[in-house]
């Protein structure tokens, strides 16, 4: 009988150092847990970090382009060119400017016996087209 | 027994359930109170201006647009008074004096919107109690260029006038609150917060039909022209009059819209081009004998007996000399004020009046500009007496530049009122487009034929009358010289003009439509002739050169 009841006493032990176990295991998870959400934080604080300093950085460089189109508008003014071309380089201007207007390709009569002809004139319109299309150069031509 | 060994874990688990409770009461659900003081502490809001759109010409040079600034304020609490001589120099002097002793309050502003080289300075200090925040200031980098056109905005970036004030429903982005981090020590660092934009977005911008260097040589050319005919104002407008784009608007005098100073003087904020009322005088000339042709008062052919005056009612009408027999275009190439009165003989005001109209006299153009005038046109039941033959001379009738451009314009294209139109694209905050400025005929005025007529009259005007000096050998110029007298106290004003020449080139097929006026020179000449034409030849030929 005490033989059975030892041993039904061993057994009933045994749960209870299991559970100890278990409560070890529970709180260094728990802990670990805990290190790894102090981790993340940290991890995540660096990380803001280092967005703010990007969008620190997009900011200066916004405020850059800001700047370098007030001094690009300002370099193109014409009035400062002209003044820079007077002053600097000693540029002047022409007085009394008389205009020569050059004929464009299909203002100029094609001389052939007097007369133009139509037929060159076609030919030569879809040839400057195509060296148009090729070279782009339609407004200089123009 | 094994009660008092398993009481330890359950202890450790309760504590632990209890510091997790209080960690997540704490750190995830906080007390309001806490989160409130938490935030003043480490956050704060401030209010700054977001960037207006920008304005540009038709290449797309920027005319008008916002650049960084700081603004400087203090907070008195944490502020000693002591270091307000260090800021000497640096910011108003009535700021200075006001933070030189002690304040109320936690915000005191002491400089807005300052250039970036002083804040530099200011920051580079690092005062306790002093603080900044970044805005915006709007900046005009072509300074005068423009000005009446693209006006000016207060220090809060609200438009006040020109195309600042009519598109401001656009260019304006209105103010935001802006959350910025404190540091332990409680000053702002610039930081945003994560998802939450650092600077306002506003993509709203206006693209308009001037051409920078078109304006140049108007604005640059005009001013020689003023100073050298000793004017007190000078307009000018240069557009395309087969599109009624604008090309290029010149008022003089001007100011600088970067520079409150020159605000000072109310004479140099009017544009003159839209906002002055004059009597056209000879200029006008043209536009009644169109009406009068295509009516078939008269024809093209007839010739007029020119004495040197004529009296009408009770006024008698002088020309600077005899014409003798003239017809209808020496009428205009010698602008014979003798034979315009005969010439409109037998017109009936009602006509002439309804004609005035459909071209556009009376009444606003509708140009995308603010203040601009309906001129002065009465009703033909007050035509009474020398009233139609004066208005036909230009006289009596009161028109802004940009109206008799636009009248003068139908002659050039053929016989069409266009609308004038300045903006060629706008833009909303969000990109979208939002208006688009077109070519629209208001009202065809003129025959083909008596436009083309007309135009080989006023080209006559420049190769042999009274605009000669408006020629540019190569270009074809047609116009007409002008040489109003001056209205004021209930006649004319004695020795006062407003000398003006108006034209087109080349004028087989015109490309530019350009008038030239001068107000009141007092050099000595003051015939349009001799005082417009010049500068609009100057005109020409510098923009002959680079278009």
């Amino acid at each position: 009988m005490n033989g059975h009841a030892m041993e039904l006493t061993c057994t009933g032990r045994r749960p209870i150092k299991g559970s100890g176990s278990v409560c070890i295991l529970v709180c260094a998870g728990v802990v670990a847990i805990l290190m790894g959400l102090v981790a993340l934080r940290l991890y995540s604080l660096n990380m803001e970090y280092k967005l703010a300093e990007i969008q620190r950085q997009i900011v200066t460089r916004e405020e850059e382009q800001s700047r370098l189109e007030k001094d690009l508008a300002s370099l193109l003014n014409p009035t400062r060119v002209y003044s820079y071309a007077r002053s600097e380089l000693g540029m002047r201007a022409s007085a009394n400017i008389g205009l020569v207007k050059v004929a464009g390709p299909r203002d100029i009569v094609l001389a052939d016996n007097g007369k133009a002809s139509p037929g060159t004139g076609k030919l030569r319109e879809v040839l400057a087209r195509l060296v148009d299309t090729i070279t782009g150069k339609a407004s200089a031509r123009q | 027994m094994s009660r008092l060994r398993k009481s330890p874990w359950i202890l450790l688990s309760i504590s632990i359930c209890a510091i997790l409770f209080r960690l997540y009461s704490l750190q995830i659900d906080p007390d309001p109170r806490v989160r409130s003081q938490a935030g003043s502490q480490y956050w704060a809001r401030l209010r700054v201006t977001a960037p207006r759109g920008c304005i540009r010409d038709k290449n797309g040079i920027s005319l008008a647009l916002s650049t960084p600034a700081l603004s400087f304020f203090i907070d008195p609490t944490l502020w000693d008074t002591a270091n307000a001589p260090l800021l000497q120099d640096l910011i108003p002097q009535s700021r200075l004096e006001r933070i030189s002793s002690p304040i109320d309050g936690r915000y005191f502003l002491i400089a807005r919107k300052i250039e970036p080289e002083t804040a530099d300075k200011i920051a580079g200090l690092k005062l306790p109690g002093l603080f900044w925040v970044k805005e915006t200031r709007r900046v005009y980098p072509q300074g005068n260029t423009l000005a009446h056109v693209l006006g000016y905005c207060d220090v809060d970036d609200v438009g006040l006038a020109g195309l600042e004030l009519f598109w401001d429903s656009v260019l304006y982005a209105p103010p935001e609150g802006r959350i910025i981090a404190k540091d332990a020590r409680g000053n702002f660092v610039d930081v945003a917060i994560p998802g939450q934009s650092i600077v306002a977005e506003n993509d709203g911008s206006v693209q308009l039909t001037i051409d920078s260097r078109l304006q140049h040589i108007l604005e640059r050319r005009l001013r020689e022209g003023l100073m050298l005919n000793k004017a007190e104002w000078a307009a000018a407008i240069i557009l395309e009059p087969g599109s009624g784009r604008i090309l290029g608007m010149a008022s003089l005098p001007d100011f600088n819209p970067n520079d409150r100073n020159t605000f000072k003087d109310k004479e140099s904020l009017r544009n003159n081009v839209t906002s002055r009322v004059f009597e056209p005088g000879s200029t006008f000339k043209p536009i009644i004998m169109g009406n009068v042709i295509d009516n078939g008062e008269i024809s093209k052919q007839d010739t007029f007996n020119c004495q040197g005056k004529i009296k009408v009612s009770d006024v008698v009408i002088h020309d600077i000399k005899a014409h003798g027999t003239i017809d209808a275009s020496r009428i205009i190439a010698d602008s014979c004020n003798v034979g315009m009165v005969l010439s409109i003989r037998n017109s009936d005001p009602f006509q002439t009046y309804s004609y005035l109209k459909r071209c556009g006299f009376g009444e606003v153009s509708g140009i995308e500009i603010p203040g601009e005038e309906s001129g002065l046109l009465a009703p033909p039941s007050q035509w009474r007496g020398s009233v139609p033959a004066t208005i036909a001379i230009g006289h009596g009738i009161g028109v802004t530049p940009l109206q008799l451009a636009v009248a003068t314009g139908s002659i050039a294209n053929g016989g069409k009122i266009m609308k004038p139109f300045i903006v060629s694209e706008v833009r909303g905050k969000d990109g979208s487009l939002k208006y688009t400025g077109k070519p629209e005929v208001v009202a065809e005025v003129l025959s083909e034929s008596t436009a083309e007529w007309l135009r080989s009259a006023m080209r006559k005007a420049v190769l042999s009358g009274t605009g000669k000096t408006a020629d540019v050998p190569g270009a074809s110029v047609a116009g007409k010289t002008g040489t109003a007298q001056v209205p004021g106290g209930g006649g004319y004003q004695k020795g006062a003009y407003s000398p003006s020449f108006v034209g087109f080139w080349p004028s087989e097929n015109p490309r530019f439509l350009l008038l030239v006026i001068l107000g009141n020179p007092s050099s000595g000449d003051f015939l349009g002739g001799k005082v417009a034409a010049p500068v609009f030849r100057n005109i020409v030929q510098d923009i002959e050169q680079i278009s």
